[in-house]
């Protein structure tokens, strides 16, 4: 992948933070071409912040661990 | 001092503001060699005449009111003697009543405050979420709205100086943090994916 959009690699994390997710959903809640999301969920795979079991996608230990670093550093700052 | 507070703080100098600027009278004088000619506004609308000349006469006309008499005044007579409730006296000298049209700005300054304004309201709005998307999509929407605000407090210097240095202190805090906190942000997601 050439450049990496930040606002669309936070989409997905914030989604997967939520909930494991079927690809189809996650897919369709990502508001992305399908290529596009392949791209991006392959990449978040290769990292090790996402990982597939039983059809489903979740975050990894050090992807729950990264996202949520942030999601509390975001929230320190607002609240 | 808390981010969500100074956006809170932000959106309600930019609502009062708005609201003077909608609902307060203010005059434009023309100074003329021996006489002010001053048209009272609020908003849009006409609301009155005022002519002040330099002995003290005056005259008012005020919807169906008309009146024609001394007013004493402390030293000269001035715009600023006539005792009337208006937000601001602003006088053109007479070769440049060109001027008047940017005094005009007061007419249409709250309606365009109304635009960093709602972008306020729709960064709190995502931001009351809590959800790691939403604060990200709210700090870009906050952003946003700083800059407008900051780019208003300009015009709105010639009507209201002290609003807007109000304006520009909401505007360059509200900037500033967001800026600092979505940099951050992406720098930080950029790293976890090297």
């Amino acid at each position: 992948m050439d450049k990496v959009d930040i606002d669309v690699v936070i989409r997905i994390l914030s989604l997967l933070v939520e909930r494991p997710m079927k690809k189809t959903e996650l897919w369709r809640l990502s508001r992305l071409n399908y290529p596009r999301f392949q791209e991006y969920l392959q990449l978040l795979v290769e990292r090790g912040l996402v990982a597939e079991r039983d059809g489903l996608y979740m975050l990894t230990e050090r992807g729950v661990k990264e996202t949520l670093a942030i999601l509390d550093w975001l929230k320190r700052v607002f609240y | 001092m808390k981010y969500f507070v100074i956006l809170i703080f932000s959106m309600a100098v930019l609502a009062v503001s708005a609201y003077l600027f909608l609902d307060s009278t203010y005059g434009i004088c023309v100074a003329e060699k021996y006489y002010y000619d001053c048209s009272m506004y609020r908003g849009f609308t006409e609301v009155g005449k005022i002519t002040l000349f330099q002995n003290g006469t005056v005259y008012l006309k005020w919807g169906n009111l008309s009146v024609k008499g001394p007013l004493r005044c402390v030293g000269n007579c001035t715009p600023g003697s006539i005792p009337i409730a208006a937000r601001g006296m602003y006088i053109v000298e007479g070769g440049r009543t060109q001027a008047v049209v940017f005094y005009q700005l007061n007419a249409y300054i709250g309606y365009v405050l109304a635009v960093p304004l709602v972008f306020y309201a729709y960064a709190l709005f995502l931001v009351a979420g809590g959800k790691l998307d939403r604060l990200y999509r709210g700090l870009k929407g906050a952003v946003l709205a700083g800059v407008l605000t900051s780019a208003l407090a300009a015009p709105v210097a010639f009507l209201n100086a002290p609003l807007a240095t109000l304006l520009l202190i909401c505007g360059l805090l509200t900037t500033s943090i967001g800026a600092y906190a979505l940099f951050k942000i992406r720098q930080w997601t950029k790293s976890i994916l090297t």
